[in-house]
């Protein structure tokens, strides 16, 4: 019987423990993975946006916002999509404009796919690698640094 | 007091403490964290942006 106190007295302290550490990383601010994840899509995103506004400068915002609602319709066509912003690219961007939307497309392209794994396995209750999570942040760091529109 | 009936008292303090949290967390969060709302976390196609 005195065994089976402290097997159940132990199995309730490691449970303990598990909350403690939950409720340590929130009061001490740490970004869970589930909140990196999170992060890393809105930046990205975001970033995505920022290269669309800069491929449609010659817009008024209120055009790009019109544009960037039709990207984001998922029932809406990749070609039509693609074709859109053809016909709305400005066309008086400065080669290193157009060099700099090229570059920006290229990073973007490269991290989708690691963000999309980031995110399935954050998503699949497992914890993603630190080396992919340091890949995706160079990524991310580059788009608002290196290839930064101003 | 039993170590057992103490730890489990406090195992449930500790739950009841983290659910309060939980309360006071914003949907984005609650959705991160159950993965329950997956367009939270879907990207956009760049292949689309055109190569200029």
């Amino acid at each position: 019987m005195k065994r089976l106190h402290l097997t159940f007295a132990t199995l309730v302290l490691v449970l303990l423990m598990m909350f403690a550490c939950a409720t340590i990383q929130t009061i001490m601010g740490k970004e869970t993975p589930e909140k990196m994840a999170l992060r890393f899509t809105q930046t990205w995103n975001a970033e995505y946006d920022r290269t669309i506004r800069l491929v449609t400068s010659h817009l008024a915002v209120a055009q790009q916002d019109l544009i960037l609602v039709q990207i984001k319709d998922s029932t809406l066509a990749d070609k039509a999509k693609a074709d859109l912003l053809v016909a709305n690219t400005n066309p008086n961007l400065t080669a290193s404009q157009k060099e700099l939307v090229n570059l920006r497309k290229k990073i973007l392209v490269q991290s989708k796919p690691l963000i999309t794994a980031f995110n399935t396995i954050v998503l699949s209750g497992k914890a993603p690698s630190a080396t992919d999570q340091a890949q995706i942040e160079q990524m991310l760091q580059d788009l608002n640094t290196k290839y930064l529109i101003k | 007091m039993d170590p057992a009936v103490l730890s489990l008292l406090i195992a449930i303090v500790g739950f009841a403490i983290q659910e309060a949290q939980r309360a006071n967390m914003t949907n984005d969060e609650i959705k991160a964290q159950l993965g329950i709302d997956v367009e939270e976390f879907k990207l956009r196609n760049p292949d689309i942006i055109p190569d200029l």
